[in-house]
């Protein structure tokens, strides 16, 4: 079995491992320094509070320990990283601009089409800065802001500047410190009040040079009343030695406002994928997280929300997926602030052939969410036993009017399931497939058709014999 | 088991320290050695470790040892063999890189007495009971050793001897061999003003049997270290806890099964009843070795809100190895749920009796698994005591 999860590997490889040779217009030395830092803010011509930002942060990361309680993050060494890489002069809105190389690997991955059918803009990272950003006319015309973040800051300082780092600032965690002071890229979106996105805004990312840190930076503001859905899917090519991912997302969900943030997963398997994802909701506004996690050497990420308005909600769902040598850790953080906020959260992991899935967990009431509302389910799926399955879920509750419930289960797919279903002449293959599709429905299912499509493709392929 | 045999024998029993004295000293110097438990370590993120008098039992252990009074009261229908000490040094073995380390040098500098029994495989149906009175700082231990094919119920009390704040850490080691059957109920019920650590390891080999009951009411400061080791295969093990909080008591309970053999099964429930200003941490962990494949094992942590101002955390954990088991955890926390009283008021009951009546009932799932009912009685009472304090 362990000859043929290798052969599983490889095919993967091939399938979505392909990458270009490498053609950069800006690549700074290796390793981090004040220098670096200058230079990056200098090459991107920002005004000076970004500079000072990105020089108080870095002064953060510095001084701030490795954390130690989750995952071994032993094999990260920042000085073997590229902190900054620009692939072309400036952002283009026209796919036809985009230089060849680029765009094959683009082309790959199918976003033209997807495109021209029914999303509404695309933004394409490649490397550290978009690339290719088009919003379709009818969103602008509504005052949609949907930009490259640099961009973003240029444009619209005033928006920028009163909520960037408001929801992660530099000093929460040794990566969000790192990524402040060396962000480049990630979305930024703005939905006016009252405005309802329809169709999901789409950003494809994608990182392609060796030992190249991404640390794109979002920053989604939904208005009061206002709908978005954001939708990020990772794929990256295969590399000799590792390369480190510390993204930050900041959300703000305003009064009445929806938002959801899906993410689709699946960096190559040298890949440390360190995320501080963030929202706060506010008065009856909704966040909902919806986090597949496939890829990666070790994935730590644990989308939060603060729910610190009367009637705020929020849904996380999220499906973990460890193959050999991974671990993912994947979970979420809730923290009730307010009266009568409910949160929902499904977490799904599959491990196999010695990969280690974890749960981390935080949920807090505090004194004063009276009638808050939490319910927490993590189902965990073992497919061999090598492999490994953890969850720690942590509840701290002061306040006595609330409702909270927790389970949580591990297993292994049930023979008797196996059985019925081979006995209606399904191969073993199949039935396992099968079931593991079953399994993460609940998840799938809130997926864009085509994410789901994919995702269901990209599970059938892991489990490809996975028995026998 | 019917509670109403008189005890043929009551045995006060003040032990001696089995260890010679140059073993307390070189316990005392580790102990000073080792650090206070940082609160950056895991296991005391929750608990301020900072809060147990370290120097006041320093300076007692200091002096000499066998000066600190635990009165310990045994009633037996039969006299019991005790341990050897050589078996006994292994069962109190420390281990240097434990997190508790410090408390666990500590109680051995203090070292007294030593409660060792074994329990000959013979002895069946039969109840043993031990209480111990403390006073002054105090390290009592108590060692069972349970042979093949004993079945026995053994109940265990600390108590404060007088009032006034008796700072304790106490040991408990649970051995069960082969096919051996043991209840073993413990109750903590050391003064309001009380510190009390104490470490309490089950080990269980082939087809053994454990049920475990807790109940904590007492002390300020409460922290408990629960592991049941499930060492062969077969092994089955109950527990189940309840932590009756009031006033400003913070008790911790950590629970550890731990499965290294096949087809072993390990139940777990632990209830916190939260009044008055009391704040409850459960850590639980499930961990399954590679090794125990066709493991069975169940979590459960539960929590009654009485009061505003009272705090539960719960964190009940799994890390499992192997891959055909069942393995499952569930915690809630809440208040009393508004549709029953609701129910019960429709019934005549005023408010205060229909929240009693929720919160007893919440406790009697507990309760009513104790075997002796003069036992199951008292804690009853004291369950109830609390619920009416909390309402008045």
């Amino acid at each position: 079995m362990s000859n043929k999860t290798v052969d599983l590997d490889i095919d993967n490889y091939e399938r979505y491992g392909f990458h270009q040779p490498e053609k950069y217009l800006v690549k700074m030395d290796k390793g981090l320094s004040r220098r670096v830092v200058e230079e990056i803010s200098e090459y991107k011509n920002e005004p000076s509070w970004m500079r000072d930002f990105r020089l108080k942060s870095l002064d953060i990361f510095l001084s701030k320990p490795m954390p130690t309680w989750g995952a071994d993050l032993s094999g990260v060494d920042f000085d073997n990283i590229h902190y900054y890489v620009r692939p072309t002069d400036r952002p283009q809105h026209n796919w036809d601009d985009v230089p060849e190389d680029i765009k094959n690997t683009f082309d790959k991955l199918g976003i033209p089409e997807a495109e021209k059918k029914f999303l509404a803009g695309v933004g394409a990272q490649y490397e550290s800065e978009m690339v290719y950003h088009s919003l379709q006319k009818q969103w602008e015309e509504l005052g949609v802001i949907f930009l490259d973040t640099d961009t973003g800051l240029r444009d619209h300082p005033d928006i920028f500047r009163k909520y960037f780092a408001s929801i992660v600032p530099p000093s929460d965690n040794k990566l969000a410190a790192l990524n402040s002071a060396v962000w480049s890229g990630g979305s930024f979106i703005y939905i006016p009040p009252g405005v309802h996105v329809t169709i999901p805004l789409q950003a494809y990312f994608r990182i392609n040079a060796q030992n190249m840190g991404q640390f794109e930076r979002t920053l989604i503001i939904a208005d009061e009343g206002s709908n978005v859905h954001y939708v990020e899917g990772c794929t990256a090519p295969v590399y000799s030695s590792d390369s480190l991912h510390a993204a930050v997302v900041e959300c703000i969900a305003k009064r009445g406002a929806r938002m959801r943030y899906t993410t689709i997963q699946n960096w190559s398997r040298n890949v440390y994928n360190l995320v501080t994802k963030r929202a706060v909701a506010e008065d009856d506004a909704i966040v909902e997280w919806v986090d597949c996690n496939l890829g990666s050497k070790m994935t730590m990420k644990y989308p939060a929300v603060f729910l610190k308005g009367r009637g705020a909600r929020t849904d996380i769902l999220s499906v973990a997926y460890a193959g050999s040598g991974q671990h993912i850790e994947a979970g979420s953080k809730v923290i009730h602030s307010a009266p009568h906020t409910t949160s929902v959260i499904v977490s799904k992991s599959i491990s196999r052939g010695g990969g280690r899935t974890s749960y981390r967990g935080l949920l807090k009431i505090l004194n004063g969410a009276v009638g808050s509302k939490s319910s927490v389910r993590c189902d965990a799926l073992l497919m061999d036993e090598m492999s490994r399955s953890d969850t720690y879920p942590y509840i701290d509750v002061k306040e006595e009017k609330v409702t909270l419930g927790h389970e949580a289960t591990v297993s292994k797919i049930g023979d008797e399931q196996l059985f019925y279903l081979m006995s209606r002449a399904l191969s073993q293959a199949q039935a396992t497939a099968l079931i593991v599709q079953g399994f993460i429905e609940p998840v799938v299912k809130e997926l864009p058709m085509e994410y789901a499509l994919e995702m269901n493709r990209l599970i059938q392929l892991q489990m490809e014999g996975s028995v026998g | 088991m019917d509670s109403q045999i008189p005890a043929l024998k009551s045995t006060p029993l003040v032990s001696d320290s089995p260890w010679p004295l140059e073993e307390h000293s070189s316990a005392l110097e580790t102990a000073l050695r080792k650090a206070v438990p940082d609160r950056k370590e895991e296991d005391w993120r929750f608990l301020d470790p900072s809060i147990f008098p370290w120097e006041e039992f320093e300076q007692a252990a200091l002096q000499e040892h066998r000066k600190f009074g635990v009165q310990s009261q045994v009633e037996s229908s039969v006299a019991l063999p005790a341990v050897d000490t050589a078996r006994l040094s292994q069962t109190l073995a420390i281990r240097e890189e434990d997190t508790d380390a410090k408390f666990l040098y500590l109680h051995r500098a203090v070292g007294n007495p030593v409660v060792a029994y074994r329990i000959p495989g013979d002895l069946r149906d039969s109840a043993i009971r031990i209480v111990q009175r403390i006073s002054g700082p105090a390290a009592p231990t108590i060692v069972l050793h349970v042979e093949s094919r004993a079945d026995i119920v053994v109940y265990h009390r600390w108590e404060t001897a007088a009032n006034g704040a008796t700072p304790m850490i106490g040991r408990i080691e649970i051995v069960l061999e082969p096919g051996a059957r043991l209840h073993f109920l413990h109750e903590d019920q050391l003064s309001a003003t009380s510190p009390l650590y104490y470490r309490a390891h089950a080990r269980l080999a082939e087809n053994a049997h454990l049920d475990w009951g807790v109940f904590t009411t007492g002390s300020v400061w409460h922290a408990a270290k629960m592991t049941i080791d499930l060492q062969g295969a077969g092994a089955e093990s109950t527990t189940y806890g309840l932590f009756c909080g009031a006033g400003e008591r913070t008790a911790e309970h950590r629970t550890l099964q731990n499965h290294f053999c096949p087809r072993a099964k390990s139940d777990l429930v632990f209830k916190s009843l939260l009044a008055g200003k009391s704040h409850s941490v459960y850590q639980g962990m499930i961990r399954v070795e590679k090794t125990a494949q066709r493991t069975d094992a169940y979590q459960a942590s539960r929590n009654l809100i009485l009061s505003p101002a009272a705090h539960a955390e719960t964190i009940p954990r799994l890390e499992i190895l192997a891959d055909d088991v069942r393995c499952s955890h569930g915690a809630s926390v809440g208040t009393v749920d508004v549709n029953m009283l609701f129910y019960l008021m429709t019934r005549g009951l005023n408010r205060a009796q229909a929240l009693a009546m929720v919160a007893e009932g919440f406790a009697e799932e507990v309760i009513r698994r104790v075997p002796l009912n003069d036992i199951a009685a008292r804690w009853r009472s004291a369950v109830q005591q609390t619920i009416g304090n909390n309402l008045a």
